[in-house]
């Protein structure tokens, strides 16, 4: 069973402003067409939020969807997490 | 602070103050980039845990850091085993160096995880230290392969060996890793846990309740003060982690025993010998405030010595462990190495007053750093000297050989300027990019909009890009002034080719491709290094799949290779 969507996106976002703070990085302004690479995060930051999104929502997309395939923009990184079955939250 | 060596590693052991301690402290760093932040805060935490009358011991795991092994060979029993019996073979060494009889870990992000599984399997470890600890492996072995995957631009093939930072890890031991997680692990009954997490979390709190569900005394602290720890290193002057929520938890609930008599550790035998090599640390410079390890040929002699400076700030090992794989080639070469931390890095102290500072990347005199590591290699018999340094280590360098006419080849990496502009930070965030390309994007209406509502740093673009102007300027002006004749027309760069190349110093340059990387160097010399053949002795070249900190093994080994090649080359072949 999928997660409700918004709930996802919320905890998408919460945790890359809150790897940014920790890094002190600054973000650009997050909208969903934001390229990731574009995004002030840099490829610790990212790796980070993957983790953490992995513990807080119990879903693992990289390994549900048998791919590593990294999703180029935010929206296409929210959707990502959207799509991946039994998130918790 | 003592340097130690056992178990094929080295340590550093923190002696308590006013000859107490009963309580030892095993400090058990975290891997990778972790371990290359936190390398400075870990040893303020020695020495502030020395201050309140404990022995603290750090050291690094197998295959990490100085060790003796090599992080791409897995050992038989694999490498997640291998750093479990690393710690118990450090607590053992502890216990039986000091005389301690109650131990405490203190471990960060996987080194926490490593530190709680150990004390889970003894009877003697009063007390666990948690900092930022990795919960679940499986997602912490995510966060590995997708940093690996963003910086090779890569996917990595499922049931393949991870090849990342100095490890070369095998399915078995990501699968182990994998498999850990600390909510399912079962402390002895009254073990004390001080758990300080990186950010407040759903796992965080079911890792608690499940401890002392288990009988452990958990106590949660915060990650304010130690923030510094694990923050992505940037050039200016920053402060080091405040341990002292740590120290009195621990002083509460492990008192040191004031009344316990001091043991005076052994003297260790001091040095390893990796393959066909012997490394000796040393404390060197004015009152030995300086820290490197010498590296040299187990047989023949050498009078050549090349010093390994910090990039950026790293510690003396290097990103990827680099220095130390690039000192053991040089051995293996016949030459000797010092891989050494400037002042206020890695294991040396930095200004007295200024101990517990990280010293800013540029902006900071290494000349007395340099000179003491030549004179301290003079009087063990060394003659001659090449300074080697990647960006801000490959400014230092450049320095060192211009200002010490005993330095006889320099071996520069990414060398980003040749001269301090004012600015440093603002002018290389800023360099490849045109002002006019920054008032076209403050004219944009988007740009205005950042502008207004504050997330363009107007004022910081503004002194870079003064700055840049200022150093172009500056080398127009000396072009001019050289053309009519009233000055010396050669830029600083120049001038310092023009210096090196008369006292016979012979200069490697080695650049990763892209503009970014070779900017000043083109700007001056062409971006094939054409403008180099008026300075005999100085040649370059761009390494096409080496990235810019040499993070990445093939470019790594390239440059490496040509290093060490251009030292076993005599002068004048």
């Amino acid at each position: 069973m999928s997660a409700p969507v918004m709930s996802v996106r919320t905890a998408v976002l919460d945790q890359v402003k809150l790897v940014a703070e920790q890094q002190r990085r600054t973000l650009a302004p997050l909208s969903d067409d934001l390229p990731l690479a574009g995004s002030g995060l840099d490829s610790l930051c990212i790796a980070i939020i993957v983790a953490n999104l992995e513990d807080e929502l119990g879903v693992d997309p990289f390994g549900v969807f048998g791919s590593v395939e990294m999703p180029t923009t935010l929206g296409e990184f929210i959707q990502f997490y959207e799509n991946a079955p039994d998130a918790k939250t | 602070m003592i340097p130690v060596t056992f178990n094929d590693t080295l340590g550093w052991l923190h002696a308590p103050r006013g000859g107490v301690g009963r309580v030892a402290v095993l400090i058990c760093p975290g891997m990778m980039q972790d371990a290359l932040l936190a390398h400075c805060s870990l040893r303020v935490l020695g020495e502030r845990l020395a201050e309140a009358g404990y022995w603290a011991l750090r050291f690094d795991y197998p295959g990490t850091a100085d060790s003796l092994a090599e992080g791409d060979v897995e050992p038989p029993e694999g490498h997640w085993q291998s750093w479990q019996k690393s710690i118990d073979g450090a607590a053992d060494w502890l216990r039986e160096t000091t005389g301690a009889s109650d131990l405490v870990f203190c471990g960060l992000r996987i080194g926490a995880t490593l530190a709680t599984l150990v004390a889970a399997s003894r009877t003697d470890v009063a007390a666990v230290i948690q900092l930022a600890p990795v919960v679940r492996g499986h997602s912490y072995v995510r966060q590995l392969l997708v940093q690996a995957q963003l910086q090779t631009g890569q996917p990595l093939p499922a049931d393949a060996d991870l090849v990342f930072y100095e490890f070369r890890l095998s399915p078995r031991t990501l699968a182990e890793m994998r498999a850990v997680d600390l909510r399912k692990t079962t402390p002895r009954p009254g073990l004390k846990l001080a758990l300080y997490p990186w950010a407040n979390s759903r796992l965080i709190d079911e890792c608690t309740q499940a401890w002392i569900a288990a009988g452990a005394s958990v106590t949660r602290g915060t990650w304010t003060k130690l923030e510094p720890m694990l923050r992505h290193n940037i050039i200016e002057e920053n402060t080091l982690a405040d341990f002292s929520d740590v120290v009195a938890w621990l002083a509460r609930a492990v008192p040191y025993d004031a009344t316990h008599k001091a043991v005076t550790p052994p003297a260790t035998p001091l040095s390893l010998q990796p393959p066909d090599c012997v490394e000796t640390p040393m404390l060197f410079g004015r009152r030995a405030r300086l820290f490197g390890v010498l590296c040299r040929p187990d047989r023949g002699q050498t009078d050549t010595a090349v010093i390994i400076t910090n990039s950026g700030r790293d510690p003396h090992y290097g990103s990827c462990r680099q220095s130390v794989t690039f000192a053991r080639q040089l051995a293996r070469a016949g030459i000797a190495s010092l891989r050494m931390d400037f002042a206020g890095l890695g294991d040396s102290l930095g200004p007295i007053g200024k101990e517990d500072f990280l010293t800013p990347m540029f902006e900071q005199d290494r000349l007395p750093d340099i000179k003491g590591a030549i004179d301290a290699l003079e009087r063990l018999g060394y003659r001659r000297f090449a300074l080697q340094g990647l960006c801000a280590g490959a400014y230092h360098s450049l320095q060192g050989g211009l200002h010490d006419a005993r330095v006889s080849t320099l071996l520069l990496v990414n060398i980003p300027l040749f001269s301090l502009p004012g600015e440093v930070m603002e002018y290389l965030t800023q360099r490849g990019q045109s002002f006019a390309h920054y008032i076209g994007r403050l004219l944009s209406f988007d740009g205005w909009r950042k502008l207004l509502t504050g997330r363009v740093n107007v004022l910081r673009i503004l002194r870079g890009q003064v700055t840049q102007v200022r150093v172009r300027t500056s080398e127009t002006m000396h072009e001019l002034a050289g053309k009519v004749g009233v000055a010396d027309r050669r830029t600083p760069a120049r001038r310092a080719m023009a210096d090196l190349a008369t006292r016979g110093v012979r200069t490697l340059f080695l650049f990763s491709a892209g503009q970014g990387e070779i900017d000043a160097f083109a700007r001056e010399f062409g971006s094939t290094g054409q403008g180099l053949a008026a300075y005999p002795g100085a040649e370059m070249h761009v390494i096409d799949n080496m990235d810019h900190d040499m993070s990445q093994a093939p470019g790594r080994t390239v440059g490496q290779a040509l290093m060490v090649k251009f030292m076993a080359t005599p002068a004048h072949s």
